[in-house]
């Protein structure tokens, strides 16, 4: 049972992430990023080919898997979010245009760096972490550590510095921030580079604790949606509850009903949610 | 407020109350819009015009009040609710749907009375075919009479501002209301325009009994039209009576000119 | 501009006329490889067809229609093989419940406005990908369910692939008719006007929901009966039909024949169908050249191949770029103004 909410806690933190993602984009841009989850994908993938493949030392895999991660969140913007923004397209074509990227990315993942599941060495050789008499890899630990660091590291930037406000002028009024000299554009792709930063992040420090193959894109951009909206899609906290939330269900799930049908479940909370309570936990209300 | 009489297709509102957040954009607001009569209602920016407009169409739920359309309660209702009931509104900026001629967008206002469902209009059994022959010579004969049938099978996006306006207007009346709320109809428009539209307002409310209100900044256009005036200013109403004493008195007077009493003044400018 | 009314009236018939002699010239010319897959392009044609319905007369996104289709294909697969019922009822069985279940779907959701309905809709498809794959006992899991009879009617079976091209081509030919039909009839007035400006429509007394819901389900009946005409043809319903993949392959189908157009599905489906078999050793990076050409077509060219004004859009920064002086200036402003959209900020044009 500890172990299953340890890995519930864990993965529910990477889906925590994701859904920050979702939520910041969306709050900055008015776009919701089906690509999110191919951020996490990336970071990790990126980092198993510059070591395993180019051999650099594992630190300098683990940044470069993040730098990786942003790049791509930087193609996605300038070529694809900026254009149809601009063109002011329907907010479905972006939507689609986001969701045929990460399956892009992904697809091109598993051609270009490996089609098998991979996995990458532990931050800390041997580490384990004893709970209640279970003994559990310490990776899963690192993962709750980093990322609950990042998303306290994004609220205080959002919160204290000069570009975080920029972010939250954008979100509540994009026109008038314009006017007051902010750039929604620089600020929206700051959003997109940032989060694709951090979700790269997550799934480099993932990886260890279980592996990471092209498909999982799809599969962290999905529960990290269902995340973001369960917690109350555009609020950090909602993500951070959400995400939590949904890996220990799922996780709970899986150990004790079947793990064909974790998916079904969160789709089946999805669907509760949106038409019982569309604004999550935490939320305001969409448009 | 003078008391009137109820006909049966009257508009008559009172003591409606929208409050956002702190602010109370309107309070207690008494209007009625009388059958077959143009009412007016103005007042400076920020008035409460618009809220109250929402209001009375659906659109806003109030706070307090009541609102009816002759004997039918429409308090709160949506706005497809209350424009069922009668009460159909244009809005400020043109509307009708581009790709569509502008005898498709006459019959689009009409839609709500049409007769047989998508299976009835797509077998060509039932009910849609003849409605749909009614309906079109119906919208037919409404363009005649103010001559546009000659651009009935016309794109509407190929229409000048002029013509959409008055587009956006006989949709509305397409659908057969008993009483029209004008938001700004002829904000933008020429003068010659500007006739037309107000030749066709007279010709609803005395041909087809049509309850109008105007709700416009052109004080005016309102003026010329209109028997009886509402004034408000900072949610309130501050005049509601006759066209004729509406620049005499004084509440109105000071909401648009500013104040200042006249042993200050030089001469009422503010 | 005189091009566009020529493009509407004399070539509303010459294109299906086209498609019809098309059509009947390679059934009478009697090659396997067209008949068989031209079958398959008219199954999905049918799925993209409810779906241009939906998204281009109605203006609502919806990422489902592979969850109606997995509806009609298991409706069709389980109870023909499991329960011994004639594929038929099978098929039309199918194509109940998905109306019926699109239309509690739709009551439940289209009370919210903005991207809920797409979320939720995006969420359907994956959650009956996901039930698909796993519910082993009731459909077959990722193995799937095989063996699934041919539709039998007097002496027409299914099963001659002739038989069946006609069968699935008449059925096109019905539903994009039924569409254009809707399109010009009152319903198809009242969903223009509620996908230009739900407020307009309210204001006119239109029940939004009603029609919303009229769409909806249009949409996932032709979404259940395209699925179930395929895995009634091939004999075999699995997960992978309806996998997150062909999401993208039916937008990318709609989107490359153009939306609202009404042959657009037609060949939208025809080439996702036809090229990639044509172009041998493609699978491994069929994914990946799906992704690109939708992504490109997206950017480029919106409307589809079969919109003239997304090609002119194409065409007019070469223009530009021609005229950098002269007469052609004025030629290249004018050719612009063209492509602006509806003259509804108040600027009048002849």
């Amino acid at each position: 049972m500890t172990t299953t909410i340890t890995l519930g806690l864990a993965t529910g933190f990477v889906y925590a992430i994701v859904a920050v993602g979702y939520s910041l984009i969306y709050r900055t841009t008015g776009i919701v990023n089906f690509a999110q989850g191919a951020f996490v994908m990336a970071g990790a993938m990126s980092t198993y080919w510059l070591y395993d493949v180019k051999h650099l030392p594992y630190a300098a895999a683990i940044v470069g898997g993040v730098l990786a991660a942003g790049v791509v969140g930087a193609v996605l913007w300038g070529s694809l979010v900026l254009p149809l923004w601009r063109r002011e397209s329907a907010p479905y074509v972006v939507i689609l245009a986001t969701l045929v990227f990460g399956d892009l990315v992904a697809n091109v993942a598993g051609q270009t760096i490996s089609n098998d599941p991979q996995t990458l060495p532990a931050w800390i050789d041997g580490f384990r972490v004893n709970l209640s008499g279970a003994s559990i890899d310490g990776q899963y630990a690192l993962v709750i550590v980093v990322a609950l660091a990042s998303i306290v590291a994004t609220a205080v930037a959002l919160a204290r510095t000069s570009l975080g406000k920029a972010m939250r002028a954008c979100a509540s009024n994009p026109r008038t921030s314009q006017l007051l000299g902010i750039a929604p554009v620089r600020v929206g792709a700051l959003a997109m580079i940032g989060t694709a930063c951090l979700a790269g992040l997550a799934g480099v420090v993932y990886a260890p604790a279980r592996y990471i193959d092209y498909g999982s894109a799809l599969t962290y951009g999905i529960y990290g949606f269902v995340a973001a909206i369960i917690g109350g899609f555009g609020s950090l906290w909602g993500a951070l509850a959400g995400g939590v939330l949904l890996g220990i269900v799922t996780a709970l799930a899986g150990r004790y009903i079947s793990t064909d049908y974790q998916q079904v479940i969160a789709f089946g909370i999805l669907i509760a949610f949106l038409v019982c309570r569309p604004q999550g936990i935490l939320g305001e209300r969409l448009a | 407020m003078t008391a009137v009489t109820q006909r049966t297709a009257d508009l008559v509102a009172a003591g409606l109350s929208k409050a956002f957040g702190g602010v109370q954009a309107a309070e207690s607001v008494d209007i009625t819009v009388p059958a077959g009569e143009v009412t007016g209602l103005i007042g400076p920016n920020g008035a409460g015009k618009s809220t109250v407009l929402k209001m009375l169409s659906g659109f806003l739920r109030p706070d307090r009040g009541s609102l009816r359309i002759g004997d039918v309660d429409i308090l709160g209702r949506d706005a497809a609710h209350v424009a069922r009931a009668g009460v159909v509104t244009t809005f400020q900026h043109a509307t009708p749907i581009g790709e569509l001629s502008v005898l498709d967008n006459v019959l689009v206002g009409m839609t709500r009375l049409h007769a047989g469902g998508v299976l009835s209009a797509v077998s060509g059994l039932g009910p849609a075919r003849a409605s749909e022959r009614a309906q079109r010579q119906e919208a037919i004969e409404l363009l005649e009479r103010f001559e546009l049938h000659a651009i009935a099978h016309t794109q509407a996006a190929q229409l000048s501002f002029g013509q959409l306006r008055m587009l956006e207007l006989l949709r509305a009346v397409a659908a057969r209301p008993k009483a029209l709320l004008l938001d700004e109809p002829a904000a933008g428009l020429n003068a010659f325009e500007t006739d037309r539209m107000a030749e066709l307002i007279r010709w609803l409310s005395r041909e087809r009994g049509l309850g109008v209100l105007l709700v416009d900044h052109d004080v005016r256009f309102v003026f010329g039209m209109c028997a009886s005036i509402t004034v408000m200013n900072f949610g309130r109403v501050i005049y509601a009576g006759g066209a004729a004493d509406v620049a005499a008195d004084p509440a109105v007077r000071e909401a648009y000119l500013g104040s200042g009493t006249p042993a200050d003044d030089d001469g009422g400018q503010a | 501009m005189r091009l566009d009314r020529l493009s509407g009236r004399s070539t509303r018939l010459a294109g299906p006329i086209t498609v019809t002699i098309v059509l009947a010239g390679l059934w009478l010319g009697d090659s396997a490889f067209w008949i068989y897959n031209l079958t398959l392009v008219g199954a999905y044609a049918i799925v993209v067809i409810g779906l241009n319905i939906l998204l281009g007369y109605a203006g609502l996104v919806s990422f489902a229609q592979t969850a109606f289709m997995a509806v009609g294909g298991y409706g069709v697969a389980i109870l023909s093989v499991r329960h011994a019922v004639d594929p038929w009822l099978g098929l039309i069985a199918g194509m109940a419940v998905a109306g019926g279940a699109a239309a509690l779907i739709g009551l439940a959701l289209f009370r919210l406005r903005g991207h809920y309905l797409t979320m939720a809709s995006f969420a359907l498809a994956m959650g009956v990908f996901g039930y698909a794959t796993a519910a082993v006992s009731f459909t077959g899991g990722s193995v799937g369910i095989a063996g699934v009879p041919p539709f039998v009617l007097g002496s027409f079976t299914f099963s001659d692939p002739r038989h069946a091209y006609a069968l699935v081509w008449v059925l096109v030919g019905l539903c994009a008719w039924a569409g254009v039909r809707a399109r010009d009839s009152h319903v198809g007035r009242a969903w223009r006007t509620i996908a230009d400006n739900e407020n307009v429509a309210a204001s006119l007394g239109l029940p939004v929901l009603r029609y919303k819901l009229i769409a909806f389900v249009i949409a996932a009946v032709m979404g259940a009966l395209g699925g179930g005409l395929y895995v009634d043809f091939t004999s075999y319903a699995n997960p992978e039909l309806y996998a997150p993949a062909i999401i993208v392959n039916i937008f990318l189908m709609l989107f490359l024949g153009g939306r609202g157009h009404t042959l657009g599905p037609i060949v939208g489906a025809a080439i996702v169908v036809i090229v990639p078999l044509q172009i041998a050793g493609l699978s491994d990076i069929q994914a990946i050249i799906f992704n690109l050409a939708l992504l490109v077509l997206i950017l480029v060219l919106p409307g589809g191949l079969l919109d003239a004004r997304s090609w002119r859009g194409l065409a007019a920064p070469l223009r530009r770029l021609r005229a950098l002086g002269g007469a052609d200036a004025q030629m290249a402003h004018t050719a612009d103004a063209e492509l602006e959209p509806a003259a509804l900020a108040g600027r009048s044009r002849r």
